[in-house]
């Protein structure tokens, strides 16, 4: 108590938000049984990489901190960022080299831009991005292709080519669920969608466990803890375009789009809610952050189209980054008139 | 504005209102109500009366007094609620008190005069705690000064606290509505106002009756008003005009008070006591029990955490006056003052995370600002010299400093503090 008395703090005491620390910290603790499962399904490379991942952002931040002769405090914010990029590198990617170009991205990027929420482009898409460009062979490419959508149960047809692989426990759980919950609804699931959700297999650890992301999401927004509004809007964006227009191009049919695919293929959920809204690098009005998600919405259906893309969902988070000080410059403008006006009505 | 609900705090209510023990000692801090350090009136080891004058700069200055009858042991430097330090004279309780367990005699308010009110007012210490204390007696001269001439003006009294925190003035309009309607209408006339409108957060029927009943007699005419006390910031001067603007009651200029203000306003002028006593909530869960207690100006808190029970876990912060707008104190010797409201203990498992990261533009400032003021802007045109728009600047003016901003951002920036400095920077 009498070390305490030593510290004084400025007020408020109490806040209705919770901090960026806490924040951080409480998706940290949420990325935990991900980890584990990769633990448990003997995926060692991506474990790894995650860990190299994590220790370039470290390095990266201590060097700047060195490099700008600052007492080094390690923050939750860098241990997320190294954890996010470790999420999107292939299990196959090169160790040495992941850990060369995470930490000069990274490093590059505080000296350019400086600390966490300051840079405008988001460190955690551009390193998965350069990532990429050095090693596009490791990433990989669609598994939905035209003759796929030529019909409208796409994920029946990849396994049937044996580009999807099923958990062993799919078929009962499909049952199951057919028998006891949907039935009742008049739904039938067709197989594929339990591992969907449980497990994709994919090289990609961010592409996988997708019932996971949403439970830990579902936390997050629950207490606060991360913003709604920009995954809602850009999911639901997202979905609708796929919906309606997903296999139009090819088989020419409307409001027929499988949106689970799409949403659980490409690591749109972790992008949607732990990239996309990254502090710094959104705009700051609600209207704003509609206009920014739906965008990237759109450009998601574009780049990724109906699913199972590796890298189109960074690339969203680039160009996004590209429009969102667009977006804030009109944000501003508008703000000045509403003011003006207001004042010119006062006088 | 943000729904109080929101806020990751307690919100306590009290029941009884405890009478503190009257302490072996208390230090009565030497600084007036306008902040002004006043040199003592008394020598060491002699004898004070209750209520006697220790201390006043001037004759037309607030004055400071005794609030036990004892012996002056000596003076010494001590910290305040408000985070300062000052002088203070210890005084050792010890004979006979000249207003405690006596029937005062009452005075006819109606008798006297606006000046022989202001008078008594400086003469008694009393307060205004609305917003930031002053003397009582300094803001209604500088509001004569002002708007002296003003037909259509308002004497608004808010019978809640401004902080959703603290339940020290809804606790004593409960107790004590008379007296603050009747110190209202003291404050209304020695102010040359004609109306009066008092805030309530509820039971506005009580309000009209007894306005009704004591005012009824005056000239004054009253309004009693519901404020939306279930969002921040609703009891500031700004809320106050527009909740009178929604009702329909247009008036030029409003001068605000508080229940306290009221209360202690009644208490100098009718009943002659000077201010000896204060209301004070202390809350928090490492008390073994919360308590709204009576005290005398000047007892060290740790008296009264001792008559809560003491604390049963370890406390990491001491807050006065509210969590939003408070003040940290780092001692348990600090003593009760005139402006003291609440002492709230914090353990640590429920001290908010505090580190300042780089604002993450989130947007979460210009959402709850009632005046639409953009601090995020102004933070880094403080810290950072970037440029900003002229009309963001002159609309810092008009910040009344809620501090709601600072509740709203992750990034735990010092948004009020900074819009304080850009506004002093600015005049």
């Amino acid at each position: 108590m009498k070390k305490s008395y030593e510290q004084l703090t400025l007020a408020p005491f109490c806040y209705s938000v919770p901090s960026v620390g806490q924040s951080c910290k409480a998706v940290i603790i949420l990325f935990i049984p991900q980890l584990v499962m990769l633990f448990l399904t003997q995926s060692i490379a991506s474990l790894i990489l995650i860990a190299i991942a994590i220790g370039a952002s470290i390095l990266s931040d201590i060097t700047d901190s060195f490099v700008r002769n600052r007492t080094y405090v390690l923050t939750s914010s860098v241990v997320l960022q190294g954890m996010l990029i470790g999420m999107f590198i292939p299990s196959t990617y090169p160790q040495f080299k992941a850990f060369v170009i995470i930490y000069m991205t990274l490093l590059l990027s505080k000296y350019a831009f400086g600390g966490f929420s300051q840079a405008w482009a988001n460190p955690a898409a551009v390193s998965v991005i350069i990532l990429y460009l050095f090693g596009y062979r490791e990433f990989p490419s669609f598994l939905i292709d035209s003759t796929i959508l030529q019909g409208s149960d796409p994920l029946t047809k990849l396994i049937s080519q044996g580009k999807f692989q099923l958990c062993s426990f799919d078929a009962d759980v499909t049952v199951f669920l057919n028998t006891k919950i949907f039935h009742f609804a008049g739904i039938v699931l067709p197989d594929g969608y339990v591992s969907l959700f449980w497990d994709t297999g994919n090289v990609i650890p961010a592409m996988r466990f997708n019932l996971l992301t949403l439970l830990a999401t579902l936390y997050l927004i629950s207490f606060n803890l991360t913003d709604w509004l920009i995954p809602f809007v850009y999911l639901l964006t997202y979905s609708i375009a796929v919906r309606i227009f997903g296999l139009l191009p090819s088989a020419g049919l409307w409001f027929q789009g499988d949106i689970l695919i799409a949403l659980c293929t490409s690591g749109t959920f972790i992008a949607a809610f732990f990239i996309l809204p990254w502090g710094g690098t959104t705009p700051m009005t609600i209207a704003g952050k509609c206009i920014y998600s739906a965008i990237a919405g759109v450009f998601t259906f574009f780049l990724n189209g109906c699913g199972t893309g590796s890298i189109g969902t960074m690339f969203v988070i680039l160009i996004m980054n590209v429009i969102s000080p667009v977006i804030q410059l009109i944000e501003d403008k508008i703000y000045l008139f509403v003011l003006d006006k207001k004042q010119r009505v006062e006088e | 504005m943000t729904k109080i609900k929101k806020l990751q705090c307690d919100f306590p209510q009290y029941k009884d209102l405890v009478d503190a023990y009257i302490p072996p000692y208390v230090i009565i801090p030497l600084l007036n109500a306008d902040g002004v350090l006043c040199p003592s009136n008394v020598m060491d080891n002699t004898r004070v009366s209750e209520g006697e004058i220790i201390a006043q700069k001037t004759k037309l200055s607030p004055a400071i007094h005794s609030s036990v009858p004892g012996i002056v042991l000596g003076s010494r430097q001590i910290s305040i609620p408000n985070g300062k330090k000052t002088n203070g004279i210890i005084v050792r309780t010890d004979g006979s008190f000249s207003y405690l367990g006596r029937k005062l005699q009452k005075n006819d308010w109606k008798m006297y005069s606006p000046a022989d009110i202001s008078s008594i007012l400086y003469d008694m210490g009393v307060l205004d705690t609305f917003e930031k204390t002053c003397s009582l007696s300094s803001k209604l001269q500088k509001y004569t000064e002002k708007h002296g001439l003003l037909k259509n003006s308002v004497l608004t009294v808010r019978l809640f606290d401004s902080d959703p925190t603290v339940r020290t003035g809804e606790f004593l309009s409960s107790r004590k509505l008379e007296e603050i309607i009747e110190g209202a209408g003291i404050i209304a006339k020695s102010a040359a106002i004609g109306t009066i409108a008092f805030i309530a957060a509820s039971d506005i029927k009580k309000v009209t009756e007894k306005a009704a009943e004591i005012l009824g007699s005056t000239s004054l005419t009253f309004h009693v008003f519901t404020a939306e006390t279930n969002v921040y910031p609703s009891g500031g001067k700004r809320e106050i005009k527009l909740l009178l603007k929604k009702n329909k009651c247009d008036f030029s200029e409003i001068l605000p008070v508080d229940a306290q203000t009221a209360f202690t306003t009644y208490e100098a002028v009718v009943l002659n006591k000077p201010v000896l006593e204060k209301y004070v909530q202390f809350s928090g869960t490492p008390l073994v029990s919360e308590k709204m207690f009576r005290v005398r100006i000047g007892t060290p808190i740790r008296k009264l955490v001792e008559e809560c029970g003491g604390f049963r876990q370890s406390v990491y912060k001491i807050v006065t006056n509210g969590l939003i707008k408070g003040t940290a104190v780092s001692d348990l010797d600090t003593p009760v003052t005139p402006d003291l409201q609440s002492v709230t203990f914090l353990p640590k498992a429920i001290i908010p995370f505090q580190k300042q990261v780089n604002c993450i533009r989130c947007g979460g400032c210009h959402r709850v600002c009632p005046k639409h003021i953009h601090a995020d802007k102004l933070f880094s045109y403080y810290y950072f010299h970037t440029e900003a728009d002229e009309r963001i600047l002159k609309l810092a003016q008009e910040c009344t400093l809620c501090g709601v901003c600072d509740t709203a951002c992750p990034a735990r920036l010092p948004l009020s503090q900074t819009i304080s400095l850009v506004q002093g920077g600015l005049k």
